[in-house]
């Protein structure tokens, strides 16, 4: 049991490591490539063509790509406002294990509402007006980054329950 | 009703503390659930929440975070401490003045806070400043970051009204050194109360001619002359980016990349501060962020869109102007209501939401999109200082380890006698956001 | 699916009692805060009073005007998904890259080709419309005379296709607009909202925009010449219904649809042509100096437009391009 975790554990860290380099590559590309069209237009005269569309699919596929791990330590912006009302722990602990579970519920029905949401895209095969790049692959990005999340969302409801339980007993 | 029972919903659970982005996906979906309408269009608008006008907001992060690693922000902080050693106030006077600075450069309020309150606290509290004086003033004064253009929150505006960029970025000047000088006001009037002369300085005052210990200027090591010199390639920045700017070489959003640009080759081969393995960190803590900051807004552009479907602007719109027919009022009234949202909303669905439901009032009422722009944006700084969904006093709090509630009372007069009247002058003197863009663009459309 | 009688009995089988509410939405203005030089807007609304008015509440449209919804292409892609019920407006030609046939530069010479071939239930191009958008999710119910476009500018007088060197020309993400502007000047794509102060600042010099729309957006402030090259006329007033949602309408209802879509057409004609006339003084009155091409002067244009015809053709494909030429040729 804890060696599979230890296996999943290591694999996730890892999915991380990549996935945050490759923020880092996206970034600099992004403003790479707003740079270039700068120069390009003023200095040259010439427009960098289909690239120009790039940033900012770079910037939508870095934001779905890195809101799971903000979700994994559950550090979306929230407002920490309970813990000054209520003193009971217990109760706090509670109510984060709903407010989670809740979390879960929504971001498990909205990956669903993804995937339907691609297959058709793939069907109608839509391109980006610049580079022709077929819309589901980018849109893709939603179905990893909502399964991701949920997944997460899982994880993190089932430890306040337990920590919950826990105060209780 | 559905409507009504999904926005309570939405409230309860931020109240409560979920992560906000969740509450308005629950909220949209829940909507779905009661009414029985389709999901079908939630990720279709989610997906393309994201505009080429958003790009703005990583290019400025980035530029924000650069700016205080290449030396700049270091050099615009000696500066600040420079001219204003003689200041009555004392040292505290430069949290306004060098936020202010920062925002020639910077178009982000987040990042002014966060660059002032690393680089800023320790100097500040080693001089005897009380830190939860520190922290609420930081915060308070985040809103000079956009307020002095570069603005990122009017380059967001733009994606949800008709309102040019460069109009606002000119209509927040003189709005921005009003709060500015507001702020000087009360730091002089308040300060004594957060300001003890630690030991060390207590014993050399004694000698010296200055009754006032406030005054005493900060141990210096190098001279006057030096400062200015070093901070001429920081004032270079926003020449450099308004003139290019402002001549047509490139865009706002452009204007990001290029600060980044700027503060990588003045922070590389003048200050020499910056080192390669800093930059990609930058970048790679930037995309991070992103994760956190801008998925608010395909969430809550999910709902803005259930209230845009269901009519909630034209009835908005009825709703205030049902109070009254005097323009006055309903100026009023939309104040009222920006403040009060302002609350409990973060920034990115205050501007994102509410721009969408106040465009058929203001537009029945004659307010330009360029003075609704900046009230929004003055609302945007009041709702990040105002208590519970307050990232300024967050982030400022986090950085100098001081509790929200201890923040409250040095944030009060702030508050107080500073940004919400700055609210209220922005309503009600349009001339104070329409003249300077109509002085340096001829008209504004 | 029945329906087979109509005599007034609300009852439970049928769909004699079934209200249809239904969206619409369009990236053109509100007419109702944007009276003037809006035929487009002006249409849609007539589209909507007359739909409802004539099916007696059982349909009601609601409008959704500028964008509100979503930009252009997301509002077309809604409504294939049967999200949005009505589209008013461009089937853009990322959604099927033969929707750009329509846009091609120096096409249609004038109104009354459009008319005859466009703006007609029996137009042979407007039953090439429908069946492009019957493969893209929808179903075109009427299809408007829309407009032409000139060239608007701050710099000089445009005459010849040579007089675009050097100027800096706002395009949008369009291929043929796009591929049309930098092959003769500095072309970039700005965002609507960003022309006014970037003719301000000379960000950009100018762009392609038909006379009414330089008026409604005021760039009369900031630019002092406009030409009637009338280089393209675009594919702009379209009446599209969601496939699944036309096809659950009963046959009555899709009648009073249909002809409160052509009516609506026919308003945006006469009020676009009216209004052009209209725009042209204006632009005097305020200083614009327009200028009438001569016909040799125009040649360099349409010689221009034709030296793109294989590139274009081969992105829109060759078949949709030769039945649009042929349906051309078989008017004269
Ligand atoms: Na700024
Ligand atoms: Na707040």
């Amino acid at each position: 049991m804890s060696r599979t975790k230890e296996i999943f554990e290591r694999l996730e860290k890892r999915l991380y490591q990549v996935v945050s380099n490759l923020l880092g590559i996206a970034m600099i590309a992004l403003t790479g490539i707003i740079l270039v069209q700068v120069f390009a237009r003023y200095v040259l005269n010439v427009s960098i063509g289909g690239f120009e569309e790039l940033p900012l699919y770079l910037m939508i596929i870095s934001v779905w790509l890195a809101a799971p791990f903000v979700a994994r330590r559950d550090q979306h912006v929230k407002i920490d406002l309970l813990n000054l009302v209520i003193k009971n722990d217990r109760v706090n602990k509670f109510i984060e294990a709903v407010l989670r579970l809740i979390t879960t519920v929504a971001l498990s029905s909205f990956f669903v509402l993804c995937v339907k949401f691609v297959a058709t895209s793939r069907q109608y095969g839509d391109v980006t007006p610049g580079l022709q790049i077929p819309f589901w692959m980018i849109q893709s990005v939603l179905v990893f980054s909502t399964f991701m999340m949920s997944f997460y969302y899982i994880l993190l409801t089932i430890k306040s329950f337990k920590e919950a339980i826990k105060w209780n007993s | 009703m559905e409507l009504l029972i999904s926005t309570g919903l939405i409230l309860v659970l931020i109240f409560m503390g979920m992560s906000v982005p969740f509450c308005f996906l629950s909220g949209s979906l829940f909507y779905a659930f009661l009414s029985g309408a389709s999901t079908g269009g939630y990720v279709s608008t989610a997906f393309n929440a994201h505009t080429h006008g958003v790009l703005a907001i990583p290019l400025f992060m980035i530029a924000g975070t650069l700016i205080e690693k290449s030396g700049i922000a270091k050099t615009l902080i000696d500066l600040g401490e420079l001219m204003l050693r003689r200041f009555k106030g004392g040292m505290g006077a430069t949290i306004p003045v060098v936020s202010a600075f920062f925002g020639a450069l910077s178009g982000s309020g987040t990042a002014t806070v966060t660059t002032m309150g690393t680089m800023l606290t320790p100097r500040l509290e080693e001089l005897g400043w009380d830190r939860r004086y520190l922290s609420a003033f930081i915060a308070a004064a985040g809103p000079l970051g956009y307020m002095i253009p570069p603005n990122m929150n009017a380059i967001i505006y733009t994606t949800v009204s008709s309102a040019s960029v460069a109009a606002l970025f000119l209509a927040t000047v003189i709005p921005g050194i009003i709060w500015l000088a507001l702020y000087l006001i009360i730091n002089r009037l308040t300060y004594k109360q957060w300001y003890k002369v630690p030991e060390s300085v207590e014993k050399q005052t004694v000698q010296s001619s200055l009754n006032d210990p406030a005054l005493m200027e900060p141990v210096k090591k190098t001279s006057s002359l030096s400062i200015v010199i070093d901070s001429i390639p920081a004032f270079l920045m926003p020449v450099i980016i308004m003139g290019g700017i402002y001549s047509g070489i490139f865009s706002a959003t452009e204007a990001g990349a290029v600060g980044c640009l700027y503060a990588l080759i003045v922070g590389i081969a003048y200050y020499k501060k910056i080192k390669l393995r800093d930059v990609f960190k930058t970048f790679l803590n930037t995309g991070n962020s992103l994760g956190s900051i801008l998925i608010m807004f395909p969430m809550t552009l999910m709902f803005s869109r259930i209230l845009v479907v269901n009519n909630v602007p034209a009835m908005l719109t009825e709703f205030i102007t049902g109070f009254s027919t005097n323009r006055l009022v309903i100026l009023l009234i939309i104040d009222i209501v920006l403040i009060f949202a302002g609350c409990f909303l973060d920034v990115g669905v205050l501007l994102l939401v509410f721009t969408p439901l106040l465009l058929p009032t203001a537009s029945l009422i004659g307010l330009t999109q360029v003075q609704l722009g900046v009230m929004m944006f003055v609302a945007v700084g009041v709702g990040t200082i105002t208590p519970p969904m307050a990232m300024n006093l967050f982030i400022a709090g986090k950085i100098c380890d001081v509790e929200l509630k201890d923040m409250l009372k040095p944030l009060v007069p702030f508050l107080l006698f500073a940004a919400l009247p700055m609210m209220f002058l922005v309503t009600y003197f349009p001339e104070l956001s329409l003249w300077l863009p109509r002085l340096v663009l001829g008209a504004i459309n | 699916s029945g329906g087979d009688s109509g005599d007034g009995d609300n009852g439970d089988g049928g769909d004699d009692g079934k209200v249809y509410e239904w969206k619409m939405g369009t990236i053109y203005n509100d007419p109702v805060s944007r009276p003037d030089f809006n035929a487009f807007g002006e249409s849609m609304q007539t589209f909507i009073d007359l739909v409802n008015e004539r099916s007696e509440g059982r349909i009601v449209i609601t409008p959704f005007y500028n964008s509100v919804l979503g930009a252009s292409g997301e509002l077309y892609d809604q409504m294939r998904r049967g999200e949005l019920e009505v589209f008013y407006g461009q089937p853009m030609s990322n959604i099927d890259p033969r929707f750009g046939v329509f846009n091609l530069p120096y096409i249609m010479s004038d109104y009354d080709q459009v008319l005859e071939l466009v703006a007609n239930p029996d137009g042979e191009l407007y039953k090439l419309g429908q069946e492009l958008v019957a493969d893209n999710g929808g179903h075109l119910v009427s299809s408007g005379a829309s407009l032409f476009r000139g060239f608007f500018n701050t710099k000089k007088r445009v005459a010849t296709v040579d007089d675009m060197e050097g100027l800096k020309v706002r395009t949008y993400e369009d291929p043929i607009v796009h591929q049309f502007w930098a092959g003769i000047s500095n072309a970039a794509p700005m965002p609507y909202s960003e022309v006014y102060t970037g003719l301000q600042t000379n960000a950009v010099d100018g762009l392609e925009f038909a006379a009414t729309s330089v008026v409604s957006s005021k760039f009369y402030e900031v630019g002092k010449f406009y030409s009637d090259i009338n280089w393209q006329w675009t594919w702009g007033a379209n009446i599209i219904i969601s496939q699944e949602k036309w096809d659950e309408l009963p046959d009555d209802l899709k009648q009073i649809v249909s002809d409160a879509a052509w009516e609506a057409m026919e308003v945006q004609y006469e009020l676009e042509s009216a209004n052009t006339s209209k725009a042209i003084d204006e632009l005097k009155n305020n200083g614009v100096e327009v200028y009438n091409l001569t016909d040799e002067e125009r040649a360099t244009w349409i010689d221009y437009a034709r030296s793109l015809d294989e590139t274009f053709a081969e992105e829109i494909g060759e078949e949709t391009v030769q039945r649009v030429l042929d349906a051309i040729a078989s008017l004269e």
